[in-house]
């Protein structure tokens, strides 16, 4: 329960964190805040020749609102979320409100337990790609978009591709995960997570994440999004079950019928922690329980 | 580019635990918990389980409550740490989470305490006013395979509504 040697190095800018991944290439491993990294490197599931510590980089950490996203940099810790700011265009920072202000302390409660809040970063916990975990499941959901920087490049890349298998991004082995883009979500958008674990601060067995536009004239969804963890390699959305809820007025009916759908459209595999069977009915019960939170009503 | 520290050689590392530097020579591989224990002499951190669910290497680190066993050495330098030999005052006085575990037999055997201790230090002294339902989450966050955890509830909301009197 020690960890392979590896060696070590610190850098204090972006700059000396990329030319150390241009160097090391696929022996190096980025250790944030070490919350998922270390376990594994304890158990020796993860023996990484080099490790750049991120720690001591400026930059990484701040939130700030430009153009209709929140951007979170990578070394942003959980707790920070739990009760999310923003510094806004004209600089002053201020407590983040609307649909993504409530929906972010909603989901940072069920990552890991307090002290793992304390310690592990958003950047870290998307990077490391575990798929039952909370802010995937949320940057599938939501479309965001990660910014991965190199030695002399950036490029964005789309939730959708990013998240390729278990604990497998898009990214290379030279790029750092720098900052994040979450879509604030306009007042028309209600949004709703659902998480069943065995004990509280686990991994989800199954969560699920919905978010749902609703046309304020009629006050039915024009838009659905629905994304789930704990059933793929990935955070997956449910495509058939968003679209049964399109033009449909919310309502535990409607749930209900998005719910029955979600449940069909999921593939499981069984594992100890609970059968294919198992898995499918509690998607049926996370997302119409989601759907219920978003609309403001008991599950 | 910025300095390499080998695999295989100990590089000096001062820690600030509970207050006073202690110069010690560790691998980049050597954890918090095992550098408090082995190099600095601080037996009073406990190890558990070594992969951050058991919460028996809990130590305050700039004053939260963190895994030790989740942190190399070498990224807790320049950080203020605090551990259960730095709760009771010099003269043997406890701390008023000690006194309360004692009273309220909020341990057994004993293991899993100091990593309750420093988890509830560090939540009492953020979260002075935290509420029954959030402290019982707080405290989920560590395993005790004695107690039931109840008395270590009591023990924990009795030195918050002490303070807050």
């Amino acid at each position: 329960m020690k960890p392979a040697r590896f060696a070590y190095v610190a850098p204090d800018s972006i700059e000396d964190v990329l030319d150390a991944l241009d160097r090391f290439g696929d022996e190096a491993k980025v250790l944030s805040g070490g919350q998922s990294l270390v376990p594994m490197m304890n158990f020796r599931l993860a023996r990484p020749e080099v490790i750049v510590d991120i720690g001591r980089v400026g930059g990484l950490d701040g939130m700030s609102v430009v153009n209709g996203s929140l951007t979170v940099g990578a070394r942003v810790i959980h707790a920070r979320l739990e009760a999310p700011t923003g510094a806004m265009p004209d600089g002053r920072t201020e407590p983040l409100g609307g649909v993504l202000g409530s929906l972010l302390p909603e989901v940072a409660r069920f990552v890991g337990h307090l002290p793992i809040r304390a310690r592990g970063t958003f950047g870290g916990s998307i990077a490391h790609a575990d798929p039952a975990a909370e802010w995937c499941i949320l940057a599938r959901t939501l479309d965001a978009e990660m910014v991965a920087l190199r030695r002399g490049g950036e490029r964005v890349i789309a939730a959708a591709d990013f998240f390729e298998t278990v604990f497998t991004t898009a990214l290379e082995p030279e790029e750092l995960l720098a900052a994040v883009h979450l879509p604030i979500l306009g007042d028309d958008w209600r949004a709703g997570f659902c998480e069943f674990s065995r004990r509280a601060g686990d991994f989800a067995v199954v969560a699920a994440m919905t978010a749902v536009r609703l046309d304020p004239a009629t006050g039915a969804i024009s838009e659905a999004r629905i994304g789930v963890g704990g059933v793929a390699g990935v955070p997956v959305r449910l495509p058939a079950a968003e679209a049964t809820l399109v033009g449909e007025v919310p309502g535990a009916e409607v749930h209900a019928a998005a719910a029955e759908v979600a449940a069909g459209e999921v593939d499981p595999a069984g594992d100890l922690h609970g059968s294919a069977a198992y898995r499918r009915d509690l998607v049926r019960a996370m997302v119409a329980r989601a759907l219920a939170q978003g609309a403001g009503a008991p599950g | 580019m910025t300095e390499i520290s080998p695999a295989d050689e100990a590089v000096p590392v001062v820690l600030r635990v509970n207050g006073t530097d202690r110069r010690i020579a560790a691998e980049p591989r050597r954890t918090l918990a095992d550098a408090l224990r082995e190099d600095c002499g601080l037996t009073g951190t406990h190890l558990g389980c070594e992969h951050g669910v058991c919460g028996a290497c809990t130590v305050l680190l700039d004053g939260e409550p963190v895994r030790s066993c989740l942190l190399f050495a070498v990224q807790a330098q320049g950080a203020e740490i605090r551990t259960v030999e730095g709760l009771a005052d010099d003269d043997g006085t406890l701390h008023p989470l000690q006194e309360a575990f004692w009273r309220h037999h909020g341990l057994q055997c004993g293991f899993c305490t100091p990593g309750f201790l420093m988890l509830s230090a560090g939540v009492l002294e953020t979260r002075p006013d935290i509420g029954d339902e959030e402290l019982r989450e707080a405290l989920s966050s560590n395993l005790c395979r004695c107690t039931g955890y109840q008395t270590i509830v009591e023990a924990v909301r009795s030195v918050r509504d002490a303070a807050g009197a």
